[in-house]
C-alpha cells in the first residue's frame, strides 16, 4: 500500500470505469485497484471530519467494505470517486453520531499565541508550510474548525483542502448546487467570523 | 451591481467560472463597495487557512490492504453461511403471515354464529304488555336497554 499512487483526476474516466466494472463482476484485483487509486482522498476526508486519528482507519475501512458490497448497484450515472466519498462522507457522520461527539469548545480553543501563529503561518507561506510547521499548522486549522457546525466544515473542507468543485460537492453532499454555493458562502463566513471572535476575545481578554 | 448580486455569483467568481461580462461586474463592484472587499478578504484569509490543511495528508498505516480484504472476505463468508439461512427464515416468516390470515378469514366465514336471543321479539312482547321497556331500563329482566336498540337497529337495516 506503499506504492506512489496517482491522484484520481489524473487517471482518464474509462479506465476506471473498467476497473469498476470487472469489480462488479467479483475481480477482487480490480477492487484493490480502485482502493489504491481513492484510498489517500477518502483517509483524506475522513480524517478532516473525525479528527481523532485512531478512529480514521476504521471509518475508512468500513466505507471501503460498504462500497465493495454496495459496488452492484452503482450505475455509472456519476464518478466512482463522488460516489465513494459520498460513502465515506456518510459513514463518517454514522460514526460520530454512534459516538455522541460532543464539540469540546475549550479544549478546541486556540490561546493568543496559538491564533497568532496561525494567522502568521497562513499570510507569510501562501505556498505550502515548511515541513517543521505543516503539523502544528495543520492542528491550528482543525481547531479552528472545531468551532463551526460539521456540516460547514465537511463543505469548505471538501471546497478548500481537496479542491472538489461546487458540482462534485453537490454529488457527493447530494444536495442542489445551488443550495452548496449559498451555503459554502455562509460556511467561509461563519467560518472568518470565528477567526475574528476569537481575535477579538483574545486581544481584550 | 448590488451586494446581494455580488453574493449570489460569489462561489462562481470564487471557481473563475463567471463569464467575463459578469467578472467585470462582480470587479467594479468590489472595487466600489467596501463590505463586499472585506468579504472577499475575509473569504482569501480563510482559504489561506484552510489550505494549510491540504498539505498534512493522512496515509494509510501498513496492513491497510491486507486488513480491508480480510473484513470484505468474513463479510462474504458470512454471508455465504447464513445467506440461505436467512432467505428460508424470512420466506419462513411471510408464509406463517399468510397461513395465519388464511385462517383468521376461514374461522370469521365458517363458524357457527352464536345463536342471539330475538331481543326485538322480546321487547314487542314486553311493549305489548304495556311496559315501557326503552324509558325503564329494568324494566325486563336479563334484557339490557341498549341491546335491545342496537337489535333493531341491525333487524331495519337488513
Amino acid at each position: 500500500m506503499s506504492e506512489p499512487v496517482a491522484s484520481p483526476r489524473s487517471e482518464s474516466p474509462d479506465a476506471e470505469a473498467e476497473l469498476v466494472r470487472r469489480s462488479q463482476a467479483g475481480e477482487w484485483e480490480a477492487f484493490g485497484q480502485l482502493v489504491r487509486r481513492h484510498q489517500s482522498r477518502v483517509f483524506s476526508i475522513v480524517r478532516r471530519l473525525l479528527r481523532r486519528r485512531e478512529d480514521v482507519e476504521d471509518v475508512a475501512q468500513q466505507a471501503f467494505a460498504k462500497a465493495y458490497f454496495s459496488l452492484r448497484r452503482f450505475d455509472f450515472r456519476s464518478a466512482f470517486g463522488t460516489w465513494l466519498y459520498r460513502i465515506a462522507v456518510n459513514e463518517s457522520y454514522d460514526w460520530l453520531r454512534k459516538k455522541r461527539v460532543r464539540r469540546l469548545v475549550y479544549e478546541a480553543d486556540l490561546n493568543d499565541d496559538q491564533l497568532r501563529r496561525l494567522e502568521q503561518i497562513a499570510e507569510e507561506e501562501r505556498g505550502e508550510p515548511a515541513p517543521s510547521r505543516r503539523a502544528e499548522a495543520s492542528d491550528l486549522v482543525a481547531r479552528l474548525l472545531d468551532r463551526i457546525s460539521p456540516q460547514d466544515r465537511l463543505l469548505l473542507i471538501l471546497k478548500e483542502v481537496e479542491g472538489f468543485s461546487v458540482e462534485e460537492i453537490a454529488e457527493i453532499t447530494d444536495m442542489n448546487p445551488n443550495t452548496v454555493k449559498v451555503r459554502m458562502f455562509r460556511a467561509r463566513e461563519r467560518l472568518a467570523k470565528a477567526l475574528e471572535r476569537m481575535g477579538r476575545r483574545k486581544g481584550g481578554a | 451591481m448590488k451586494c446581494r448580486e455580488f453574493h449570489q455569483h460569489f462561489e462562481d467568481w470564487l471557481e473563475e467560472k463567471a463569464g467575463g461580462e459578469l467578472v467585470a461586474l462582480l470587479e467594479n463592484h468590489r472595487a466600489t463597495c467596501p463590505a463586499c472587499r472585506a468579504l472577499v478578504h475575509r473569504a482569501r484569509k480563510a482559504s489561506r487557512i484552510l489550505r494549510l490543511l491540504a498539505v498534512d495528508s493522512p496515509e494509510p498505516a501498513p496492513g491497510f490492504y491486507t486488513r480491508l480484504r480480510a473484513q470484505i472476505r468474513e463479510q462474504e463468508e458470512q454471508e455465504r453461511r447464513w445467506g440461505p439461512m436467512e432467505a428460508w427464515a424470512r420466506r419462513l416468516a411471510w408464509g406463517l403471515s399468510v397461513a395465519i390470515l388464511i385462517l383468521a378469514i376461514y374461522l370469521n366465514t365458517t363458524a357457527p354464529k352464536p345463536a342471539i336471543p330475538p331481543l326485538q321479539t322480546q321487547w314487542m312482547e314486553a311493549a305489548a304488555e304495556g311496559q315501557d321497556v326503552l324509558a325503564e331500563p329494568g324494566s325486563l329482566e336479563n334484557l339490557d336497554r341498549n341491546q335491545v336498540m342496537i337489535s333493531l337497529v341491525v333487524e331495519r337495516g337488513r
